[in-house]
């Protein structure tokens, strides 16, 4: 594609696209590993080895075995599939506004689904919705739901004539979040103690309620984005000529906004369902990518990725040992290492600013 | 025959002592103390302050929010704890490692508190001592001497965080104690924890405040709260009449109860029995 040229690459040459993803992919391989083998029950590696592949490795005890297969395992399937849904739908949604402050929640679907969890919360004790459905996907359910319907009326609201203005659509993302925010503020008012410290904690993130249930449910909502953002990224990247300019470049524009805010909004709205907020990946791991190898999409989206499951994965492997048998929520690991490294990579990239 | 029974008698306590009981939640925690199993405990959650000696073991964390691993850390063999205890999925977990989890009602009242007790006994293989632990709270609350007239109107609060004092209304363990203590609860019109208005508070004219202990210093000591918008225009701000009582001892509706009653109860009724003397 023309646009292809006006990119400059800032990448080291000594290491070529391809190796920059190889060497991540195996960082987050070696990372979930060493997930696998570390946590309060203490097992050695033979034994874990035992556990996910039976003859290999050392025969483990049965607690052992269920402690890697049914608590282990499924958490860092989690962790992968969240880091990397999360950072690259930040990735495309900075994109998308060509504005490095859009974070994923920007369209108003982590404060429509936190809403509609806490009123879960709130509520979930009471009132029992349908019969045939199970107390414990209430909350899931509730805050997908949540999501979208807060993402769907930013979308509609922004839209006029087979248009969307993503300016007019950050602000009402803006106002949704505000609402969404009284609608809490309400909610943790009206609660009791004990509701109050279910949602407290909501609010930071755990990835340690997820068995393989879930996670058959939600393999396929994170993949498919994970699978089909990378395919739009030509068109991202001429989008960050302006629309029109893309449009003479033959991006169908109105086109690749919609499916855009479709494919994040699945990402976000499932990973909040299964693991609470979970801050800070979406909106600085684009950035470290993009501070490092530059903007053309083609690889941010998928090195974002891998970087985003790459910390999950280790701030997951902190929050099981740093307070243990304590869990300390994922969500304050991934703000507390993560704010100060940003601002460290901003300082000394400060006179580079044609980066952001 | 009878040696046989001797033996048995002497296996019977060594498998309960091999018992490794992780417990979730204070009245739990109590109760398995107060039937003789404390030292079969391992680990507790964080609301479990009470006795001494199970502030000394590993916690697991709230009991709202606990970790699989975590717990099964600690190598036990049972879960005893509330169905408060969650989230649902981390205990599932636990279940699945082949570890016992049994979760029990949360106590309301009376009724319940005692219920709890007797299941937790008979869980942890101590149905006599259960038995005995129901007997003593009843005969502790029997001694009580509630002196007739008018009860006096008390109110227990939670936290004074924005200005709104959080009070407890009916249906909560509070309620509970005020009632046993013979007082009337000025919350009573309202049920949970609830923020009041000055205007609320003024209206409901508590003649006691009662406070738990954890919460004082957040409320800014007795002096702070005596001088509480719309609480100090209340009979129990004109006369300073705050009690603070330990939280547990308040609310736990645990193995202590009969002893927080007559505490509760000594409190609300200091003026009629100076009066009386």
């Amino acid at each position: 594609m023309l646009g292809m040229t006006l990119f400059c690459n800032p990448m080291p040459s000594l290491v070529s696209r391809a190796q920059l993803l190889i060497i991540l992919a195996l960082l987050t391989l070696a990372a979930a590993l060493l997930a696998l083998s570390v946590g309060p029950v203490p097992i050695i590696f033979g034994k874990v080895i035992g556990s996910l592949i039976p003859g290999l490795g050392t025969p483990p005890e049965a607690f052992e075995a269920a402690t890697v297969q049914q608590i282990r395992a499924p958490r860092i399937a989690l962790a992968l599939l969240i880091g990397a849904a999360l950072a690259q739908a930040g990735a495309a949604m900075q994109g998308l506004f060509r504005n490095p402050l859009a974070d994923p929640g920007l369209v108003g679907v982590s404060s429509g689904a936190a809403f509609a969890a806490v009123a879960a919360i709130v509520f979930g004790n009471s009132i029992q919705v349908f019969d045939w459905l199970p107390a414990r996907y209430v909350l899931p359910l509730a805050t997908f739901a949540g999501g979208w319907l807060a993402a769907i009326t930013v979308l509609r609201l922004s839209s006029s004539e087979g248009y969307t203005r993503i300016g007019v659509m950050l602000l009402l993302g803006l106002a949704i979040n505000a609402i969404a925010g009284a609608g809490i503020g309400f909610l943790s008012h009206i609660a009791d103690d004990i509701a109050l410290r279910s949602l407290t904690f909501w609010m930071f993130g755990s990835l340690g309620k997820a068995g393989w249930n879930e996670i058959l449910i939600a393999t396929p909502l994170l993949l498919l984005p994970l699978i089909l953002l990378p395919r739009r990224a030509q068109a991202l990247n001429a989008l960050l000529l302006g629309e029109a300019e893309a449009g003479h470049l033959g991006v169908n524009v109105e086109k690749l906004k919609r499916e855009l805010i479709f494919l994040i909004v699945l990402a976000v709205a499932a990973s909040v369902a299964l693991a609470g907020i979970i801050g800070f990946v979406g909106l600085v791991v684009p950035h470290l990518i993009r501070l490092w190898v530059g903007p053309d999409h083609r690889l941010l989206l998928p090195a974002s990725a891998l970087l985003g499951a790459l910390l999950l994965t280790l701030a997951d492997i902190g929050s099981r040992l740093l307070l243990a048998p304590t869990e300390l929520p994922i969500g304050i690991l991934t703000a507390l290492v993560g704010g100060p490294f940003f601002i460290g990579l901003l300082l000394r990239n400060k006179t580079n600013a044609g980066v952001l | 025959m009878r040696k046989f029974a001797l033996v048995l008698l002497l296996v019977a306590p060594t498998v309960f002592a091999a018992e490794r009981i992780v417990s979730l939640g204070s009245c739990v925690t109590e109760t398995l103390y107060a039937v003789g199993v404390g030292e079969q405990v391992v680990g507790v959650d964080t609301s479990s302050r009470w006795p001494a000696a199970a502030q000394k073991l590993p916690q697991v964390g709230y009991h709202r929010t606990l970790g699989a691993e975590g717990i099964l850390s600690l190598n036990p063999t049972r879960v005893i704890g509330t169905t408060q205890a969650g989230p649902p999925e981390a205990l599932e977990k636990v279940r699945r490692a082949g570890v016992s989890v049994t979760l029990l009602d949360e106590p309301k009242n009376l009724v319940s508190a005692l219920a709890l007790m007797e299941k937790i006994a008979l869980e942890a293989g101590r149905p006599e001592q259960g038995r005995e632990l129901i007997a003593r709270i009843n005969a502790q609350l029997k001694q009580l001497k509630i002196p007739t007239g008018t009860p006096a109107k008390v109110l227990v609060l939670l936290s004074a965080h924005g200005g709104s004092p959080l009070a407890a209304g009916s249906d909560t363990a509070a309620d509970t104690m005020i009632q046993l203590a013979g007082g009337l609860n000025a919350g009573g019109e309202f049920t949970g924890f609830k923020p009041l208005s000055v205007e609320s508070l003024m209206r409901i004219a508590p003649e006691f405040i009662v406070v738990p202990d954890h919460a004082l210093p957040m409320m800014g000591g007795r002096e702070a709260v005596l001088k509480l918008p719309g609480i100090a225009e209340t009979p129990a701000g004109k006369n300073g009449r705050l009690v603070v009582m330990d939280s547990l001892l308040l609310l736990g509706l645990g193995p202590r109860l009969g002893e927080g009653v007559a505490q509760l109860s000594a409190a609300i009724h200091a003026k009629e029995m100076a009066s009386a003397e």
